[in-house]
């Protein structure tokens, strides 16, 4: 697989005191991408530069090899359905909202028509096709804002919070549309969410976008909790967590499982957090191992299939974990 | 929604026809209020309209404002009654010659009681005197008008300064000042005529009249042509040949307003009678205008509708002219920045307040004859009426255009942007989301210019049958007396707004 696209050192200020900074991604084509992150940490805004609705200010971007620039935007731009979050229709039936982007490309009423039943087939609405767009539900409202863009043959779609508001029966289906369009129509599908089990369930890759920073893979050993400063403690309400000193405001921290060191006895080292617990979840992904321990909060480690074999470890084992305190996101 | 598009179709293309009366040879006339009031030229000027087959465009104002327009050029002939200023006129040059008409004289009217003492004067200069010192309130023309001019001639030949809480100062036309004077109980000056055409309302009486220096004759003035050589200046001699004709004269000598002889022809000159008193007879002047006015509606009074008629056709079009403006423009603003945007709209909330008179003054000064586009001769036309309704509401439109752009959901950028809306079909399609609100705009700006009377007076000048709008008619009719038109109008102005509201109503479920 090829890559769509590559974000090199992209900055982006989207306001006062916000910004994108130092991003470094690549984003590969025919794939579902998941990007997660707190309200206001910057999703909408990575989403704007990917749909070229805004341009980075520092920074290279690459889509489909090239470099983004001026004379290119325009084009690209055509390649990229964006779908905004809550989306908003305009006045008139759902056949006309769907209609309407052919109708200002000038196509032919009967191949418009043709190619909007196609669409509504496919997303399984052509029952809507008469109703007014002020009388949809939120789910039926999503469907026909997709229906919206996907009549334009997109070749990458980007929906921002496409499952907020939305009830259960209406996120499986906008769910299940992704993956049709993903896998029949081998579209590069790119959206954001505040579930991380719903961007492991249907994304191939997923990332996390913190306080303006983009990282490679969600975040796991994620922990809310209050910040001691003075102590250079953070408290999740079940662990005491030493931090690195100097830092001053904390809400969230993220511990990265491959830097969690799992021992049979307690380690004699540098290492400022260490605990004790039970063994509760093991299996293997991508060869390696990935190890659920309790030690008062659950957390998750991950390990190579040597060390199992060398630490002897079964479900039910006592272990200690131990990590640096530099090894802790704090956000 | 086809239906509806053939409707306006022909609304417009019903208002942009050419009036009639456009084309046909016109006169103008400048006459002052208290001949208006009379009535007698409504039963003159047809008769000289009939024989020459021309159109008679009569502007209603004070003896001053009327040698004005005289000397500006901006009307053919005057009727008169400031002899003095009248001298004065011809003798620099704006006026061929004076030739008198007719004549009344001037009465001093008071309360029943007559607080000062009038009553008892042996001279005209007694009368004033004990006027001036009971320090009785008098009510003032102030309007440069011929009553006014007489009026301050009196107060100077007996040498007295009328200055003070009881010198109340108008001005205004004869009708309005009879009716304040009765408001107040106060004295006041007037014509015989407009006495008499407003008698049965007042309850006032004549304390003092007969004396010399109360003479009031009326002059017909032709401009010269050499001065103005755009005047109708044939046309004015045909007319000044009529008016002191036989014809006429007999007219004006056998013409009767609620039974009493208003003017007296000089070619057939006779004695004023001594007036007869007569027992005032009050009535509820308000129930018996409503009643009138309903049935001068309900059977379709021909000179009502035209004048409801001229008030849609400008306003109308000044909407039109207006919108083909503001709308794109309004688009235009509210979906770009540039420099000096701010300035802008703060210019624009600044105009929203511009007053009707300010814009009449200011277009009054441009398009007057000496004015920068009097050549036009549009002064007291329709077209100079658009003009100005145009100047008023464009801001208005426009500003409520770019304030219901603005009103449009912020998420409606993103959707066009991500449907590849090109500039100009983003603008259709928010001016599509928005249209209620540019609906809403249209809609106010069309009832200030239709509810708006500066404009329309100062630059449509009232003339009846051609620039007499339904707000113009109803100054001009109040201060007649003439209630009943008057209210019979105003309801016509609210069932006019009525009807555009509910049609507007009806348009809105159609199109939802």
């Amino acid at each position: 697989m090829t890559n769509l696209y590559q974000l090199k050192n992209i900055t982006f200020n989207y306001a006062a005191d916000f910004s994108l900074s130092d991003i470094n991604i690549e984003i590969k084509s025919s794939n579902i991408i998941a990007i997660v992150g707190p309200n206001g940490s910057g999703k909408t805004s990575l989403l704007n530069i990917l749909s070229f609705l805004e341009l980075p200010h520092d920074g290279t971007l690459m889509y489909e090899g090239q470099e983004l620039n001026k004379t290119n935007i325009a084009r690209f731009k055509k390649t990229v359905g964006y779908i905004q979050q809550n989306p908003y229709l305009l006045r008139g039936t759902v056949f006309k909202n769907i209609e309407l982007g052919l109708k200002l490309k000038h196509i032919d009423k009967e191949i418009r028509t043709k190619k909007v039943f196609e669409i509504m087939k496919l997303l399984d609405i052509n029952e809507l096709s008469e109703r007014s767009s002020r009388s949809l539900s939120g789910g039926e409202a999503q469907k026909v804002a997709i229906a919206q863009v996907l009549v334009l043959q997109p070749e990458v779609l980007i929906l921002d919070e496409p499952f907020t508001h939305l009830d259960k029966k209406s996120i499986r289906d906008i769910e299940q549309i992704i993956l049709t369009l993903n896998r029949e129509m081998n579209k590069t599908v790119i959206f954001t969410t505040h579930n991380q089990i719903q961007a492991q369930c249907l994304a191939d890759d997923i990332y996390s976008v913190v306080r303006g920073k983009v990282f490679e893979a969600h975040l796991i050993n994620l922990f809310n909790g209050n910040l001691d400063s003075k102590d250079n403690t953070f408290n999740t309400g079940k662990l005491l967590i030493s931090i690195p000193e100097g830092i001053d405001q904390a809400e969230h921290i993220a511990i990265d499982p491959k830097q969690i060191v799992v021992s049979k006895e307690k380690l004699d080292s540098s290492m400022q957090n260490s605990f004790s617990g039970k063994i509760t979840g093991m299996n293997e992904e991508n060869g390696h191992i990935k190890l659920g321990i309790n030690v008062g909060e659950q957390i998750q480690s991950t390990i190579t299939h040597k060390a199992l074999e060398k630490l002897h470890l079964s479900i039910g084992c006592d272990v200690w974990i131990s990590f640096k305190s530099s090894s802790i996101l704090i956000f | 929604m086809q239906r509806y598009k053939r409707f306006y179709m022909t609304l417009v293309l019903c208002f942009l026809c050419p009036s009639v009366n456009a084309e046909m040879e016109a006169l103008r006339l400048a006459i002052t209020t208290t001949t208006e009031n009379s009535g007698l030229m409504a039963v003159l000027n047809p008769v000289f309209e009939n024989e020459q087959n021309v159109k008679i465009n009569v502007i209603t104002v004070g003896s001053g404002q009327a040698l004005r327009l005289g000397e500006q050029g901006d009307v053919d002939v005057l009727l008169t009654h400031a002899p003095e200023d009248e001298k004065q006129f011809i003798n620099s040059g704006y006026g061929l010659k004076r030739y008198p008409v007719m004549h009344n004289d001037f009465v001093l009217l008071g309360p029943v009681d007559d607080p000062a003492e009038v009553k008892n004067a042996n001279s005209l200069s007694e009368a004033f005197n004990n006027l001036f010192i009971s320090g009785q309130k008098f009510i003032s023309r102030g309007d440069d008008s011929g009553t006014h001019k007489k009026e301050l001639a009196i107060w100077k030949e007996n040498n007295l300064l009328p200055e003070g809480d009881w010198y109340i100062q108008a001005g205004t036309g004869m009708g309005s000042v009879l009716l304040l004077a009765n408001e107040r109980q106060a004295y006041t000056l007037t014509d015989r005529g407009t006495y008499l055409a407003f008698k049965e309302r007042l309850n006032l009486d004549v304390y003092y009249q007969g004396d010399s220096f109360l003479y009031n004759p009326y002059h017909v003035i032709a401009i010269n042509p050499e001065k103005h050589v755009h005047v109708n200046h044939s046309l004015a001699e045909k007319y000044i040949a009529f008016i002191t004709g036989d014809k006429a004269q007999k007219i004006i000598a056998d013409y009767k307003f609620h039974n009493e002889q208003l003017f007296y022809p000089e070619s057939l000159a006779g004695r004023i009678v001594q007036e007869k008193k007569s027992e005032d007879v009050k009535k509820s002047f308000f129930l018996d205008a409503v009643v009138s006015s309903f049935n001068l509606i309900i059977n379709f009074d021909r000179s009502l509708f035209y004048v409801v008629w001229t008030s849609l056709k400008v306003s109308l079009i000044a909407v039109l002219i207006a919108v083909l403006f503001s709308l794109p423009f309004g688009v235009v603003v509210a979906l770009n920045n540039f420099a000096g945007k701010n300035f802008l709209l703060t210019c624009l909330n600044t105009l929203m307040a511009l007053p009707t008179v300010v814009v009449g003054l200011l277009l009054y000064g441009m398009l007057n004859r000496q004015g920068l586009f009097g050549g036009l001769g549009l002064l007291y036309t329709p077209t100079a009426m658009v003009i100005g309704q145009c100047v008023l509401i464009t801001p208005i439109i426009w500003n409520l255009c770019i304030a219901a752009v603005n009103s449009a959901d912020p998420r409606l950028a993103k959707t066009c942007s991500s449907l590849g809306a090109n500039n100009f079909q983003r603008s259709i399609l928010y001016m599509s989301e928005v249209r209620f609100a540019l609906i809403a705009a249209v809609v106010t700006g069309f009832g200030r210019a239709i509810g708006e009377v500066g404009i329309a007076m100062m630059l449509g000048g009232n003339i009846d049958g051609y620039t007499r709008t339904m707000t113009t008619a109803i100054a001009l009719e109040t201060s007649k007396g003439e209630f009943e038109f008057a209210l019979a109008l105003g309801f016509m102005l609210l069932l006019v707004a009525f009807i555009i509201n509910t049609l507007l109503q009806q348009f809105q479920l159609k199109i939802k």
